[in-house]
């Protein structure tokens, strides 16, 4: 019998006592931002991370299939459970929650990999903030301040903004579906670029049907759907109704005429996604490529200034239009401090996290919750500190 | 130890097939005590080969290890069953036999559905109408992962299938499934039908070598035999071999090399594919010709064929 396993950590009383300490003076400085520490659960339903957070997770995720038939998960990750804590907890659900959480997440790692497959994580949630902007601001700002009490001092920042990208696909004036089938390909180069290549070999099949329909009240156009497979025998079967074959169908029609995306819209997509460097190199491009579109810069400026009011060096950070995290939760503002390493074997970022206003009403709250986020990993900040923490 | 272990299957048709296209190669295999069921054997003709009968996920664990050196087995289930498959097996040879695709199937009701850039569009409005996400029942979790993620599809979920999978959109517990099928007709008789681009690989039985087996002494000398033999049988039976007597050679030669996939063997003797023997034979005959035979060939060891052995142990 194998007698270590991989990337699960044999700590000494001693070297906990590091973390112990390191993990206290970051978690002082979010108890100061009025933080409350909460303790969610370790085991956690499998279901809402794979819902939530896509199929890549799964391939990370330790899961397992209980003696009932439940599907559980070791977490991969303290947003969902503090999510799901705030979920169970919170009696004003409106008001302003501000969540700390601190303990062990585990990641399957690929063999090879000298990441940790059990690790410690120190996670903070704003659910609720009035005004975005000013919480996206801040979270950096805190992230920044826990990896100084860590001893970590000017890591590098690396920005990228999918709500940026999502106003960009608004401002190109493309259709809505368009649009979705953009933002869903960010972060996914392979498929961003396929369909920037083919605009039209891309595109969804356009039958002879879908024009027919398109003529028709929708009424009509519903029973004459229904009366296909009728005719043809076809039992509806997989989840999805006669009503929305017919809306679909309908919306193909009307959008069929024209290139989908058109050579001048990919163009400055392209432009866009190749945007990548220092802020100074950034910036002017940035403003020259929104002017013509009538993009409005405005929030994403007002962020970074907040963020440099907070003390931090425009100098530290960089921007990458492409950047997303492999989580299909997140909205808006994302980034990663620390040197990003090779994301297969190397060590990873100190800290990082971003904007997800959708998360928690896919989790089950009535409505949208805005909210922002971010992770810090204690052991790879105390072994890249330069000096052991300081209590 | 440098014996080479060869991994066949241990049932079904792909045994058969696999076997007996052994056999062709005269490379019949004895298994120990003589009989289908026994787990190891031998290659009468050729020494220092062993032959372990396995399961197929035992093949696929067995070449990914290095604990055999050989395998026969589907390529779905290598690029399935492997981490990272290019790095510990190299596929050497399709063997003909096993034909399986693998693919997208979706409800026919929907009719608005024909393309993956459909599928895409369905997903998503499926995630905003319902708040979940759409599943794809499947056995090829990693294989349907690598090309959702291809054509940018994300909002979607995986239910590992255990039984059979085209059955889940009618039980309910999927809308769609990613499936082999090899004549499609299971995936009809369930109400189900393949994108006009949801095949996601053509799959068939292929020799597959290990990388981390220890390629040593006698091991490298039987894989060359073994395909040399198994492709020299695999060439052969697609050919037919044509011989002209009489005529002028010059003028033989030359309207044998302006027909199709014509191989001159040397003056008045070639090789052509089967479907095309009888033309090339009427080419002969008119270039002056007194009498031409067409025959089927068992093998064809050819000097300047591709030397996948000797490629593959240089690339270790």
């Amino acid at each position: 019998m194998r007698l270590a396993i991989p990337g699960v950590p044999d700590l000494s009383a001693q070297a906990r006592a590091g973390l112990e300490q390191l993990e206290s003076n970051m978690g002082s400085v979010l108890a100061h931002a009025g933080f409350q520490a909460i303790v969610p659960p370790i085991l956690e339903l499998a279901e809402p991370f794979i819902e939530t957070s896509g199929e890549d997770i799964r391939r990370r995720l330790y899961s397992f299939n209980d003696p009932a038939g439940i599907e559980y998960c070791l977490r991969p990750d303290l947003t969902i459970p503090t999510c799901r804590w705030f979920l169970r907890q919170n009696e004003h659900p409106r008001a302003e929650a501000r969540l700390s959480a601190l303990g062990p997440a585990f990641r399957h790692q690929v063999p090879g990999s000298i990441r940790p497959r059990q690790f410690q994580q120190m996670g903070a949630e704003l659910i609720n903030a009035l005004d975005p902007i000013v919480a996206d601001a801040e979270m950096l700002g805190l992230a920044v301040a826990c990896l100084e009490a860590g001893g970590i001092k000017a890591a590098p920042i690396r920005l990228g903004d999918l709500g940026l990208f999502a106003d960009l696909m608004r401002a190109l004036d493309l259709s809505a579906r368009v649009q979705a089938r953009l933002r869903r390909a960010l972060g996914m180069p392979q498929a961003m670029d396929a369909l920037l290549d083919n605009d039209g070999a891309d595109r969804p099949s356009y039958s002879s049907l879908a024009q027919t329909l398109s003529g028709l009240e929708p009424s009509r156009a519903r029973a004459l759907v229904d009366e296909i497979l009728g005719l043809s025998g076809i039992q509806p079967v997989g989840g999805r109704g006669v009503d929305e074959i017919v809306d679909r169908l309908m919306a193909k029609a009307a959008d069929q005429s024209g290139p989908i995306i058109g050579k001048t819209a990919a163009q400055i997509i392209r432009r866009y996604l190749a945007l990548a460097g220092s802020l100074d190199d950034v910036m002017p491009a940035l403003e020259t490529l929104a002017l013509p579109l009538n993009l409005d810069l405005g929030p994403f400026k007002k962020r970074l200034d907040l963020i440099s009011a907070r003390g931090i060096s425009r100098d530290q950070i960089s921007f990458a239009a492409h950047f997303s995290r492999s989580i299909d939760y997140y909205t808006g503002v994302v980034f990663e401090i620390g040197e990003p390493g090779d994301p297969a074997t190397g060590p990873g970022p100190l800290a990082a996290g971003g904007r997800y206003d959708g998360l928690l009403a896919r989790l089950g709250a009535d409505y949208d919750m805005p909210a922002i986020g971010f992770a810090l990993w204690p052991e790879r900040i105390l072994a890249a500190a330069p000096k052991g923490p300081q209590s | 130890m440098s014996r080479l272990i060869l991994a066949i299957p241990s049932k079904g048709r792909l045994q058969e097939a696999s076997l007996a296209l052994l056999d062709e190669a005269g490379l019949a295999v004895q298994s120990a005590g003589g009989k289908l069921r026994d787990y190891t054997g031998t290659i009468g003709s050729l020494d220092g080969v062993d032959v372990q009968f396995m399961q197929a996920a035992e093949i696929i664990q067995a070449l990914g290890e290095g604990a055999v050196h050989l395998g026969v087995t589907g390529e779905d289930l290598l690029r399935e069953g492997l981490d990272n498959p290019d790095a510990k097996a190299q596929v050497l040879m399709p063997l003909g036999f096993g034909h399986a695709d693998l693919v997208i199937a979706v409800p026919r009701a929907w009719i608005d559905v024909e393309t993956v850039a459909d599928l895409d569009d369905v997903c998503h409005s499926f995630v905003e109408r319902r708040g979940r996400r759409l599943r794809v029942a499947t056995k090829f979790m990693r294989l349907t992962r690598d090309y959702f993620a291809r054509f940018g599809i994300s909002d979607y979920r995986i239910v590992e299938s255990l039984g059979a999978t085209e059955g889940a959109p009618n039980a309910g517990s999927a809308e769609i499934i990613v499936d082999i099928t090899s004549t499609g007709e299971t995936l009809a008789a369930n109400g189900l039908k393949i994108l006009r681009d949801g095949v996601m690989l053509k799959s068939q039985a292929c020799l597959i070598a290990s990388r981390g087996a220890p390629w040593q002494g006698a091991a490298t000398k039987a894989l060359h035999q073994i395909i040399g033999r198994v492709q020299a049988v695999a060439s052969a039976k697609k050919l037919s071999a044509v011989a002209a007597f009489g005529g002028d050679p010059a003028a033989l030669d030359k309207a044998a090399r302006t027909s199709d996939g014509v191989t001159v063997l040397a003056a008045g003797q070639f090789t052509v594919p089967k479907s095309k023997a009888a033309a090339l034979a009427e080419a002969l005959r008119a270039a002056g010709a007194d009498y031409v035979t067409s025959y089927k060939i068992d093998a064809l060891h050819q000097a300047d064929g591709h030397d996948c052995a000797a490629a593959f142990l240089q690339s270790l």
